[in-house]
């Protein structure tokens, strides 16, 4: 079973991507916010130490009057206002310079330094003024204003500075909130994009098995199954789809293809029946003709037998014979048309027809019998020599004066055993010989010349289920050799 | 759409992203930091000392060179300095004032344009006893705690001045000298020039200081005092200014005077028109230039030395250099190549 990886499921899959487009609208508000943030910081930055130069200016001036006040009224309230505000003033100066960056922060260096020497000289002006001692206070009241002054100056710097390079600093911002926008916009874009590809992502990973799917189901309806199987390279539940359907389809047409086969064979079958039945007719004519070649047989073999009886009673003993071997010949004939025999009782059957020739013509024509063979007993079909023998002695001799010779040879070579039947009658062209083997089964209605040759023939290559296992040599007077290959058969 | 365009463009994209989102980031924080101050030098770093640089608005030897000469210094040394330059009737007062904001504004140093004056001697100590290093400009004033003087030895100015006079008069004439002076007789120093021409005329009996003319500040005033020269005394036959706006406004007195061929002038520094007429030849025979950007140098150098290795030598001397018609060529390529490295 197809397993699928847990971290592609589908839910998985829409989850990362859900996540990345709120990750990408997170980064667009976080991004906001911090430009903002700067902006913000930016603005206030601006104003921050003129607003804290003022407090300081504010804060030594209030502080001046108290001292003033003091001096000259030598007022508590005022001494109290004064150790108020000089306190605040300290608190406010605190950490106003760490380090010396730049010009500024030498000259906050500086205010820092002369409120500390203002509130010193003005500490000692205040217990100088305690003391009664007006030259001392009066000479620290003096350093303490000019001190006052510097600060002052330092103050107005300061600020002036602050002026010139936040007029500046505007400007820049201006123009660098101009840059700013056009880049958000640009990102803006640039996320509408990611969104936009991220979407087809998603909907393109669901829609293509799907789609795929959908295609080859069409396909099989169509009833074509040679699909190629459908890949999906996810290892989601698309992927156990995609597997389950291509299995169900290669079912299917593995089914197809064995019915298809079941139906072949059957078409085989029925093939070889109708050539069975095919088999039998040529039989049957092959009967119908042997009964007509042999006029009736079974009359004559009971004539036969009366002749037996009559030469007998006579004591003609070579008429005797000959009538016992024509029985013999036309028993054969009777009782092998139906089934089959050994080459044996082939052989035999054309002795006894030898005889009955030999009664009839002497020695004008004489057989040869050459058997080498240890396969006498095989199976071959009945009636496979005769028609050939007695069409040597038709065709071949019977016409010439001189008679001739029937030469019957039965050698084994391998796994076939090879009978020649050859006579040294007329003869015949190699044309002639042609056309006796080479017309179809269904002229045998219109010819009857090769008649037995063909018969033979076909008999032969239905029984063994082979082809050539017939030849005929020949040549125009110098009579016919018929060639019949037997192959043994194991039973 | 091919499966691996689409990530190809989410790749392209995203990187496009994070280059906006950088860039977004970058410029908002430059605006950020734009409030701030810029930094006293490239490097950003804090500075460890504070020395405030108390000058004459008037004097031509702080202009752009000797600051040039304070911030190279500053940077190497890594000392913040205040430049603050006082002018007016009452500079003495000018000075003390400036003199107690530093003392009270608690700075480690301070280089003053000093003039020899008690009140002037006595805060010079009190700086030094607060521990506030002082160095002398102008003035030498060894009776005080000072660290150290820096500055042109006058002397030496009236021996090169009195030279180039007798080269440019052949060492027959009498000469006359127009000196600036903005204040009352504050200077030593200015007795030391006299000394130096005089001592230089020593070797040419032919040719004597005739006429001292003290100017104030402005170019008026020069051209008024030279017009006066050749007017009432027609045997002088050299003048000698001691700053550079002198210089030019008695070469107006002479070129529109037609009095060129008559009276040799040597100037004072290497202003670009000073230069101008040297170049062109007998207008202004000569000019006597002082590195000022070495005083802005050396002033700070002494004041960091003092302040880690507690000796220093306490009197520097800058280099001094006469310009005419055959060294004109060479100073002006020299002053072009050190002006397009400082660019």
């Amino acid at each position: 079973m197809t397993k699928i990886n847990k971290f592609s499921s589908i839910r998985n899959n829409m989850i990362v991507y859900t996540l990345s487009i709120i990750f990408l609208m997170t980064v667009l508000s976080i991004y906001s916010l911090t430009i903002m943030e700067r902006y913000q910081g930016q603005i206030e930055a601006m104003f921050e130490k003129h607003i804290y130069l003022s407090q300081v200016g504010s804060l030594m001036t209030e502080l001046d009057e108290n001292l003033l006040g003091f001096l000259s009224s030598k007022s508590s309230t005022r001494l109290n206002d004064y150790i108020i505000n000089s306190e605040k003033l300290e608190l406010l100066v605190d950490d106003a310079y760490e380090m010396t960056y730049n010009a500024e922060d030498m000259m906050m260096k500086n205010i820092v330094n002369l409120i500390d020497a203002y509130v010193i000289e003005a500490d000692k002006a205040i217990a100088y003024k305690r003391q009664r001692n007006v030259i001392k206070y009066y000479e620290h009241y003096q350093k303490s204003f000019k001190i006052k002054g510097f600060i002052a100056d330092y103050i107005d710097q300061l600020n002036n500075r602050q002026l010139n390079r936040n007029s500046v600093t505007y400007t820049q911002l201006v123009r660098q909130i101009m840059i700013l926008q056009n880049i958000t916009y640009m990102i803006v874009i640039v996320l509408i994009g990611l969104s936009l590809m991220i979407v087809y992502l998603i909907t393109s990973r669901m829609v293509k098995p799907f789609s795929h799917l959908s295609h080859a189901a069409e396909e099989i309806a169509l009833g074509n199954f040679d699909t190629e199987d459908i890949i999906v390279e996810s290892e989601d539940e698309f992927l156990l789809l995609a597997t389950a359907f291509n299995h169900m389809k290669n079912s299917i047409k593995s089914y197809i293809g064995e019915i298809k086969k079941n139906a072949e064979t059957e078409a085989q079958l029925k093939d070889e029946q109708l050539k069975n039945i095919k088999m039998e007719h040529l039989l049957d004519n092959a009967k119908l003709y042997a009964l007509q070649s042999q006029i009736n047989p079974h009359f004559l073999f009971n004539t036969i037998n009366a002749g037996v009886q009559m030469s007998i009673m006579e004591r003609a003993t070579k008429t005797s014979q000959f009538f016992q071997t024509m029985a013999s010949l036309f028993r054969y004939n009777i009782q092998k048309m139906d089934s089959s025999c050994t080459l044996k009782e082939e052989i035999e059957n054309i002795k006894d027809y030898y005889e009955l020739l030999k009664v009839r013509f002497g020695d004008r024509i004489r057989f040869q019998f050459n058997i080498n063979s240890e396969a006498l007993d095989m199976k071959v079909p009945p009636l496979i020599l005769q028609p050939l023998v007695e069409n040597a002695y038709v065709h071949g001799l019977s016409g010439l004066e001189e008679g001739g010779i029937i030469t019957i040879n039965v050698v084994d070579e391998w796994d076939v055993t090879f009978i020649t039947v050859k006579d040294t009658g007329k003869g015949m062209t190699a044309h002639v010989a042609d056309q006796i083997l080479n017309k179809s089964r269904d002229d045998y209605e219109h010819t009857k010349f090769g008649i037995g040759i063909r018969n033979v023939r076909d008999r032969l290559e239905l029984f063994f289920h082979q082809s050539d296992l017939f030849k005929i040599e020949c040549e125009k007077g110098s009579g016919v050799k018929i060639i019949m290959k037997i192959p043994h058969i194991k039973e | 759409m091919n499966k691996r365009i689409t990530f190809m463009t989410i790749l392209i994209l995203s990187m496009i992203l994070l280059f906006l989102l950088g860039m977004g980031l970058y410029l908002s924080n430059s605006i950020a930091e734009a409030t701030k101050g810029e930094y006293l030098w490239e490097s950003m770093l804090p500075a460890d000392y504070h020395v405030m640089a108390i000058l004459d608005k008037s004097n031509q030897t702080y202009d752009l060179s000797f600051k040039e000469g304070l911030k190279q210094s500053s940077e190497d040394y890594k000392i913040a300095v205040e430049i603050i330059m006082f002018e007016g009737e009452n500079v003495e007062d000018e000075v003390l004032n400036i003199m107690d904001l530093a003392i009270y504004a608690k700075v480690d140093g301070v280089i003053v344009h000093a003039f020899d004056n008690p009140r002037i001697i006595n805060k010079i100590d009190e700086l030094m006893h607060l521990g506030i290093a002082v160095i002398t400009l102008n003035e030498d004033l060894p009776q005080t705690d000072r660290v150290s003087y820096v500055g042109v030895n006058r002397y030496k100015i009236g021996l090169e001045a009195g030279g180039a006079l007798a080269k440019a008069t052949d060492g027959v004439g009498k000469i006359a000298v127009i000196e600036q002076q903005n204040y009352q007789k504050l200077s030593n120093q200015q007795d030391l020039l006299l000394l130096g021409i005089t001592d230089a005329l020593r070797d040419y009996p032919g040719l004597s200081l005739e006429l001292v003319r003290y100017t104030k500040q402005g170019l008026l005033n020069a051209e008024i005092l030279a017009t006066e020269i050749a007017r009432d005394y027609p045997e002088i036959n050299g003048i000698f200014c001691t700053n550079a706006e002198n210089t030019l406004g008695v070469v107006q007195v002479l070129v529109d005077n037609n009095l060129v061929s008559r009276i040799a002038l040597v100037g004072y520094g290497d202003d670009d028109e000073i230069l101008g007429y040297i170049e062109r030849g007998k207008i202004i025979e000569s000019s006597v230039v002082t590195d000022y950007k070495d005083i802005g140098k050396e002033a700070l150098k002494v004041f960091y030395e003092y302040k880690t290795n507690s000796y220093v030598p306490s009197y520097i001397n800058t280099a001094l250099q006469v310009i005419d018609e055959e060294n004109i060529a060479a100073y002006m390529t020299e002053k072009s190549e050190a002006y397009d490295k400082n660019q």
